[in-house]
């Protein structure tokens, strides 16, 4: 491993005043699932290594009916896995943490390193762009609000600007008769990397999508939301033809790479395959809660 | 055999326990305290001219006490099959990964501080990365003084970059085509895949006071590795002693040396132990592993389904340096697969190319071939409407057949085993779900003809003074219970318990040679040399016996620890007696030797000289479900039907059938080693697929019993076919379920809706 400084504060000031000091020398460690791989691997070479662990208050989820989720960001992805909350009110995310890596890596992984990670096929931002999630990010100049879509600029880049850090992730509450999915495909069905991944939520009201959010994760620089897709569901009753336009909409929204995972063609076309499935899948999910 | 007999029995290997509890010490266990850390820089070129280095400033860093690189070593080549390898590069590295230096300092920071610190000067040339390529005339040659290369076995190319190329031919293929009704056209290709061993390469060498060498490796070919060192290094066989510990799985990967002479220049230069591991990442540019392959295949039939005529041409690309096979005509000769053809012409090159050396694999060059033959044969039934394992029984390979490369084989259990699978399927039924079907493939394995020379292996069998045993043997075990089953062979001969027989295994000082544990080689030939051993000490406690009972020995028995007159059993003395007995008789103590045997047993092989007599046949069927849109394959059920000659230890038979079933679902749908210009692009265990637990089906199996003259108690080899046919069984069953065919491999979710869009 290289060498590097350690540095471990233990409040969040302290963290933000250290990482505006050492900017752009500096990486700051949540669970190290994804850091201490690369640092081994020489790949990042940073003179300063940061850890969050000791920084009270970012650890843990809160659930407000009403107000909704709050995520702290060094909360692991194995307790949003399991949590009965999340697993009752937002459980498309209980099955993207699911699905990420080995129990082992969830027992580490955070969600705050999986969201800052900026990885175009991370497992956790479809379900929380879906459910229309917010950062709440911590700087040298106070705080701020960020909707979650504004939040990846592409791999590896977020908004965070000098000095800041994100400390929670805000999911609001579900309107009544809303329901998701989140559908992964990867060659192997576990301990893979996502080829796709589709989160779709969907709200009803007289059997027609009051509502809904589609977010594609793998297909280009950021996880992206279709919007068109979402805007031909909005205020309709599903039908074949719909989910398979829907599907179409999405597809030409994707702008997938060619890499060791898959081609830009494959992806592209299961965009289509799998944004129809999901959709499906989350209204038929909505009509029976 | 006795009432008691031990074969056939199911015995728990004794390490079963520690491995499953984390107990079990492998190499980095065994590291010295005071152990430097070594660390090699390698090439981040696929071909450059080596222009300049300086090590000085690595030389200079505190904690760094030595650094080495192509000076430091002798101006010779090595290898294992064709010596095209130096321990550095000297004027030019030719892959990605190539050593090039390598530092031992007092800690892995630091030695990965002092690469850092080595400048080397490349000057990049033109690579070539392809067979086709590197085949064309005036392609950049990866070895420019190949014709210098000993031995002259394997090069018999010449040609460019052609290291070997041959030609197997028999009928006149053209007249043959021109008669059939149905003829299938078709290329194949399959990519290099790893080995991904839990256990990445690493070893450890001390020097002690005398010079002499003491090296830790966990490595199943001890005696070939030692020779490799000594030649690479100058150094004389007496001065390196090489001990093998625990493997951390096998599969090809520990067969020849890869940084034994890294680990063993490094401890002479500072008269230090030195330990050196390899990461993950150097394990795919570092080592070498299977080659990537073209296969050009066209059969021809008649309506009835009888073969008439196979033409084939088998391309592999061996990368910069030629660690794999080197024999090419039996592995050209698979493009026939199991089957009688009385028309073939078949060719085979190997090249080289600027991509990583390429290297054994479980089943080392018979998946794809086999792959490509058992994919065409299954169209080509599929064109005849006929059942594909009908068409298989119809042109199976029999008893007294001479197959492609001239030899004929005995002891055959092929038709057997279609008839297992046959009736496994009858039994199963068909699917009758949307997109499911079974498929089925063939495989085979040690076609190859009795050796002119004996087995390469020896052992001893010493009788302590309390009637239990020792077992010298230099057989090393990779894991799948090779050490239980030798000892489960000298218990039997001696009718002792399984646990009164202990081991001494794989050192090269203490025990006899042994070649290598692999090519399914080691029951069937280190077990004969083994039985011998306790034979020949099963012998000297007879003659012991017969002169302290005054029986003739002809007369004397052994069962249950004891040695008695068949006529008067009361009259008897036990192996206790005979072994404290022993210490001071005219024979002296109790020491079988596989030797004494080895006249007999080498006479009896020269009879049978050109025959095939232990053929490893078996037939696989796969059931899976595709799901249509997205080309996802999911193996839903295995069955295997293989002709192990007689299973001695059924559960160790059944647990390596299983594994190389699970090592060849890995070859067949997720695993490649992706390379662009020379470079690995998955270096990592994410990305390099390879199964987990969720990708394997129920797997079951009929163990044909088809004895062979020479395996003890008939036994044949177990551990190599079972890999062979998994790529083309799930391909087929592809093929059966949604009609698509799939010809690379592996059969990736994208290759198969690829291949659903080209339907005809």
């Amino acid at each position: 491993m290289v060498r590097f400084e350690y540095l471990e504060p233990t409040s969040l000031g302290e963290a933000v005043s250290l990482v505006d000091r050492h900017w752009g020398q500096v990486r700051v460690m949540a669970g190290g699932t994804d850091l201490l791989v690369r640092l081994k691997q020489r790949v990042i070479r940073p003179q300063y290594v940061l850890n969050l662990k000791r920084v009270p208050g970012l650890d843990g989820l809160t659930y407000a009916k009403g107000q909704g989720l709050r995520i702290g960001a060094l909360t692991t992805i194995r307790t949003i896995e399991t949590s009965p909350v999340v697993k009752e009110h937002y459980p498309v995310l209980a099955e993207a943490a699911g699905m990420l890596g080995s129990v082992q890596v969830r027992n580490l992984a955070t969600v705050g390193g999986n969201l800052c990670n900026a990885s175009p096929s991370a497992e956790m931002p479809p379900g929380l762009l879906a459910y229309g999630a917010q950062a709440r990010i911590v700087g040298p100049k106070g705080e701020r609000t960020v909707p979650l879509d504004q939040f990846f600029l592409g791999p590896g880049q977020t908004c965070l600007l000098q000095g800041d850090l994100l400390a929670e992730v805000l999911v609001p509450e579900s309107a009544p008769k809303t329901a998701g999915v989140y559908i992964k495909l990867s060659p192997r069905a576990a301990m893979d990397c996502a080829v796709v991944g589709v989160a779709a939520v969907v709200t009803l009201e007289d059997g027609k999508c009051k509502d809904c959010r589609i977010a594609l994760g793998a297909v280009a620089p950021t996880p992206l939301r279709p919007r068109s897709a979402e805007d031909l569901l909005r205020g309709k009753p599903l039908d074949p033809g719909l989910r398979e336009r829907a599907g179409q909409a999405a597809m030409e929204e994707a702008k997938p790479i060619t890499d060791v995972r898959g081609s830009a063609e494959y992806r592209k076309e299961m965009v289509k395959v799998l944004t129809r499935r999901a959709v499906q899948q989350a209204f038929q999910r909505a009509m029976a809660s | 055999m006795t009432a008691t007999s031990l074969i056939g029995q199911s015995i728990v290997k004794p390490d079963a326990r520690d491995k499953a509890l984390g107990r079990t010490q492998y190499g980095v266990d065994l590291k010295p305290r005071d152990a430097l850390v070594a660390k090699v820089l390698r090439s981040p070129h696929p071909h450059a001219r080596i222009l300049r280095m300086d090590v000085s400033k690595a030389r200079q860093l505190p904690g760094v006490v030595a650094v080495v690189t192509a000076e430091d070593t002798p101006a010779v080549h090595y290898g294992r099959w064709v010596h095209d390898r130096t321990v550095f590069a000297r004027d030019k590295v030719r892959h990605v990964g190539e050593p090039v230096a390598a530092v031992a300092a007092v800690d892995e920071d630091t030695a990965e501080e002092a690469l850092d610190l080595i400048s080397v000067e490349y000057e990049q040339i033109p690579e070539v990365v392809d067979p086709q390529s590197a085949m064309a005339p005036g392609a950049p040659l990866v070895h420019e003084d190949m014709a210098s290369y000993g031995p002259s076995t394997v090069r018999r190319g010449g040609q460019g970059n052609i290291l070997d190329q041959t030609v197997i031919s028999a009928g006149d293929v053209e007249k043959a085509l021109a008669q059939c009704d149905v003829v299938q056209r078709q290329s194949y290709q399959a990519p290099a895949t790893h080995h991904g061993t839990i256990q990445t390469h690493e070893a450890v060498a001390s020097v002690d006071a005398t010079g002499k060498v003491t090296l830790w490796s966990a490595t199943k070919s001890a005696f070939a590795v030692r020779q490799t060192v000594c030649l690479a290094l100058g150094l004389p066989m007496s001065r390196l002693r090489l001990i093998v510990t625990a493997m951390g799985g096998d599969f090809g990967a520990r067969g020849t040396a890869v940084i034994e002479p890294i680990v063993v220049l490094l401890a002479l230069k500072t008269h230090r132990p030195v330990a050196l591991t390899l990461t993950r990442q150097e394990e795919f540019t570092g080592t070498s592993y299977r080659e990537p392959a073209y296969m050009e295949l066209e059969v021809g039939a008649k309506k009835d389904g009888t073969l008439l005529a196979v033409r084939g041409k088998y391309t592999i690309d061996t990368g910069a340096y030629h660690d794999s096979v080197g024999h090419l005509r039996p592995n050209t000769a698979m493009l026939v697969g199991p089957y009688r053809v009385p028309n073939f012409h078949l060719e085979g090159f190997v090249v080289y190319t600027n991509n990583v050396p390429r290297g054994h694999v479980r089943a080392p060059r018979a998946p794809y071939p086999i792959f490509a033959i058992e994919s065409l044969i299954d169209a080509v039934a599929d064109k005849l409407g006929m059942d594909p394992v009908e068409m298989r029984l119809k042109n199976a390979v029999q008893n007294g057949d001479t197959v492609p490369i001239g030899a004929v084989v005995e002891h055959v259990g092929f038709t057997q085993t279609l008839q297992a699978v046959s009736a496994h399927l009858e039994k199963e039924g068909k699917p009758q779900a949307p997109n499911q079907a079974w498929g089925v493939a063939a495989g085979q394995w040690s076609i190859h003809p009795i050796e002119s020379g004996g087995p390469t292996s020896a052992a001893y069998v010493k009788v302590n003074e309390d009637g239990t045993a020792v077992l010298v043997t230099g057989v090393a075990d990779q894991g799948a219970g090779q050490h239980a089953l030798m000892a489960q062979i000298v218990a039997e001969v001696l009718s002792i318990p399984y646990d009164a027989v202990s081991l001494v295994a794989a050192d090269t000082d203490l025990t006899p040679y042994e070649q290598a544990t692999g090519g399914s080689r080691t029951t069937y030939r280190a077990g004969t040399t083994v039985r011998l051993a306790a034979e020949d000490a099963r012998r000297q406690l007879i003659s012991l016996a017969s002169e302290r009972l005054k029986v003739a020995g002809a007369d004397l028995g052994m069962e249950g620890g004891k040695v008695f007159s068949r006529e008067a059993p009361e009259v008897s003395v036990t192996l206790a007696a005979l072994g404290a007995a022993s210490l001071g008789s005219r024979g002296g103590p109790i020491m079988g030797s596989s030797n004494a045997g080895r006249a007999e047993l080498m006479e009896a092989m020269a009879k049978a000289h050109g025959t095939v007599d232990g053929p490893i046949y078996c037939c696989h069927a796969a059931q899976v479900e595709v799901d249509p849109e997205t080309g996802q394959v999911k193996v839903l059920k295995y069955f295997v039907a293989q002709d192990v000659g007689r299973a001695l230890n059924p559960k160790l038979v059944e647990a390596q059938i299983q594994g190389g079933v699970v090592f060849g679902l890995g070859g067949a749908l997720t695993e490649a080693v992706a390379e662009q210009q020379g470079h690995v692009l998955n270096a990592n265990l994410l990305d390099y697929r390879q199964p987990v637990a969720t990708s394997v089906p129920p797997i079951e199996m009929t163990l044909i019993e088809e004895p062979s003259q020479f395996g003890p108690w008939g036994a044949k080899g177990v551990g190599e076919p079972p890999t062979v046919p998994v790529g083309a069984a799930i391909a087929n069953a592809i093929f059966r379920a949604v009609g698509a065919r799939v010809t690379t491999l592996p059969l990736t979710p994208d290759r198969v809706v690829q291949a659903l869009k080209n339907r005809p």
